[in-house]
């Protein structure tokens, strides 16, 4: 349980920026709310992760230059055909 | 976000302009008399990121284009991090038709076939808003120092939140309430129907153990008709067998007894005559002695010829009658044990012949089945399965007897027609139970089957509302986690910001004012350490408002790269000096490049700059061309 109350899966180091800073947020935040009665680690967990999905535009970026580097790949190879 | 270099065509009134080399981290000044296109240069940058410039919004854009030029093109280098390097570029010609594209390297200073470029204008904007983190206004409030444009920050603006790393809590956290609004739709749009199928399962009201109990009362009614008309069968059979039997029996027995007798008698004949022969043949003196001394002298003769003709023969032949005699005793008494078994087993068939009539089915059927059959049971019917409507006093008395065929044959035909024609009543009366029985079983399963299928649909249903629930508290739990989170952020933030501010404003005002107090509404108040009091703002002079709030102003700027993910950031500063004397600009521009690890490229905008200041890029406009290449 304590592991879990650590939340090890967040790497707040391998984001950025608003993400980071909720990450980190989260880490402390959690050691609070477990003393709770009503805490549900589940449904905690789960609002980490959408939170997280939604800041977390790290690799947006990256994924948006790879599929025009797939795409272009594509045409590339349309054209020798 | 640094810029590393800029190049232009045709905008405002540079035919061409080239900045390159830029120092990743110092203070760039661009210095240049009025109308020398200082501030061109900031609209550039602007117009490149944004499409727009501070004094230039969309509608009148055309104006960037140079005099007697058809097209205005800027092209930004510039890095995010320490290993993202892009190439942004953007053109209008005066017919409107407005070109972007941004193109990443994948090595910083590579050839362009190493890039990949985006060329739309909606991918450009998408990228652009993730790789910067932050948006035209933000970055007007922030970056982009125009000319006499310093005032105090508005707590309630999109930038501060921005600034304080809040925004995007915001913005999810609205995203948030409007999906667990769409969330709370979906549940009462589910709900009539989910109600609608309670109602109709409920309507149905189904017993769980009605259907099994059914099922249960068919197959035992099924098992008893099935072993009632087996036995009847055997029984059938069996009356014509036994009286057969007996006849057999008794006269079998007879022969047994004849052949048991026989061989009885011819045992010592065979053994005495086997004795004599053997005692003539082995001791032929002896025999002689034992017939003299038997028959006397005179009958030796005779004897000795009969003894030597007719012994032999005589033993022989007794022997073998002997042999056949214990012969057809032994088959006759097989056959008596095979009569007696058969007996047995038409015994056997009689008791549970017996059994039967006397067992009552419904004991056998479930308890509910047999209310059922006794609420359907009508005067006059013969419904109920009891039976024993016969009584056999004499029965068990003639089942003992019959396997050794000492039971009167006639009573035995007698019992065996009473047994069978109870049982065939009684299985009369099963075949319409589980006649009937088949129609309620039939009935039963169609409702069972509707059951079932109304029951997987509310199943469906409530699953989709218990997932849309979790929805709903997932985003509750989200949105209360956002709101703890802004409301760390924004602690940290005006934290961080007095920290910051205190360390520019010493530098600033040469120590004349060194602390900074900021409001959670963002009001700020100064420490005057001359009167070794805060004051607040409207109390201390225009000039050192200004200062304050440059101060405030990178501060700011800081905490929003951090925020968004910029470790290290350009700031442009259009005529920040502008109501300095001398001394407050000298011992502000010999601050700035120390104020701030993340602020580090600073871009100064000035009609002069005090003299024997060290600074890492001077671009001095030309008042008399239009070209600019530093």
């Amino acid at each position: 349980m304590s592991a879990e109350l650590e939340l090890r899966w967040l790497k707040a180091e391998k984001t950025k920026g608003a993400a980071k800073r909720f990450a980190e947020f989260c880490k402390h935040d959690i050691k609070q709310q477990s003393k709770l009665d009503d805490f549900d680690l589940e449904k905690y967990q789960s609002a980490v992760k959408l939170v997280m999905r939604k800041l977390d535009n790290s690799n947006s970026v990256k994924e948006l230059f790879n599929s025009e580097t797939e795409k272009k790949s594509k045409e590339e190879l349309l054209d020798v055909d | 976000m640094l810029i590393n270099s800029l190049l232009a065509k045709n905008f405002r009134r540079y035919h061409k302009l080239e900045v390159t080399d830029i120092p990743e981290k110092g203070v760039v000044t661009i210095a240049g008399l009025n109308e020398s296109g200082k501030t061109s240069i900031g609209e550039a940058i602007c117009f490149a990121l944004f499409g727009r410039t501070f004094f230039l919004d969309e509608n009148n854009l055309h104006k960037i284009i140079c005099w007697g030029r058809d097209t205005a093109e800027v092209t930004l280098k510039f890095s995010v991090g320490s290993n993202e390097y892009y190439k942004l570029y953007r053109s209008l010609s005066r017919d409107g038709v407005h070109k972007v594209s941004l193109s990443k390297e994948f090595e910083k200073g590579v050839s362009d076939l190493s890039y990949i470029t985006l060329d739309t204008e909606e991918k450009v904007s998408d990228a652009l808003t993730k790789i910067l983190a932050f948006d035209y206004n933000t970055f007007a409030d922030s970056f982009y120092l125009a000319q006499q444009e310093l005032t105090t920050p508005d707590p309630d603006s999109s930038t501060i939140k921005q600034m304080a790393g809040i925004s995007d809590y915001a913005g999810i956290s609205d995203e948030l309430k409007q999906s667990t609004e769409e969330h709370k739709q979906k549940i009462l749009e589910l709900s009539p129907e989910v109600e609608a199928t309670e109602t109709a399962l409920n309507a149905i009201d189904i017993d769980e153990t009605w259907f099994p109990d059914l099922i249960d009362a068919e197959q035992t009614l099924g098992d008893e008709q099935q072993r009632r008309e087996a036995l009847i069968g055997h029984l059938d059979q069996n009356e014509t067998d036994y009286e057969d039997n007996i006849k057999t029996y008794h006269s079998i027995r007879r022969s047994c007894g004849f052949w048991k007798y026989l061989s009885f008698l011819l045992f010592p004949l065979m053994i005495v005559s086997w004795l004599f022969w053997g005692l003539y043949k082995s001791k032929p003196n002896s025999y002689e002695n034992m017939i003299v001394n038997l028959l006397g002298i005179d009958e030796l003769p005779r004897m000795m010829t009969i003894t030597n003709d007719f012994l032999l023969p005589f033993a022989i032949i007794s022997s073998v009658l002997f042999f056949i005699s214990l012969l057809l005793k032994h088959k006759a008494a097989t056959n008596l044990g095979l009569l007696r078994q058969e007996a047995k087993e038409m015994s056997h068939s009689m008791r549970e012949g017996h059994h039967f009539i006397t067992t009552q089915v419904e004991t056998l059927l479930p308890e509910r089945v047999v209310q059922l059959f006794q609420e359907r049971k009508t005067d006059g019917s013969t419904v109920l399965i009891i039976p024993p409507r016969e009584q056999f006093t004499d029965l068990s008395q003639l089942i003992e007897d019959m396997p050794s065929y000492k039971a009167n044959a006639e009573k035995v035909s007698s019992a065996i027609t009473k047994l069978s024609n109870s049982l065939k009543s009684q299985d009369i009366e099963i075949v319409d139970l589980a006649r009937d029985l088949v129609d309620d079983v039939e009935q039963e399963r169609l409702r069972s089957d509707d059951a079932g299928k109304i029951r997987s649909t509310l199943k469906v249903l409530t699953r989709a509302v218990d997932s849309h629930q979790h929805e709903i508290d997932v985003h509750d739990l989200s949105i209360a986690l956002l709101q703890r989170a802004a409301g760390g952020s924004i602690e940290l933030f005006n934290k961080n910001i007095a920290k910051i501010s205190a360390i520019a404003l010493p530098q600033f005002t040469e120590k004349r004012y060194s602390k900074i107090r900021i409001a959670e509404d963002l009001s700020v108040q100064v420490y005057s350490d001359s009167k070794k009091d805060y004051m607040d703002f409207d109390e201390i002079s225009s000039g050192t408002q200004r200062q304050i709030m440059l101060a405030l102003r990178i501060a700011m700027s800081e905490e929003l790269a951090k925020n968004t993910g910029n470790d290290q950031q350009f700031i442009f500063l259009d005529e920040p000096f502008a109501f300095f004397d001398q001394a407050r600009t000298k011992a502000t521009l010999k601050a700035l490049p120390n104020i701030s690890n993340v602020v580090t490229q600073i871009w100064v905008a000035s009609q002069e700059f005090p003299e024997n200041i060290k600074v890492d890029k001077v671009i001095n406009c030309p008042a008399d061309s239009s070209e600019l290449v530093v």
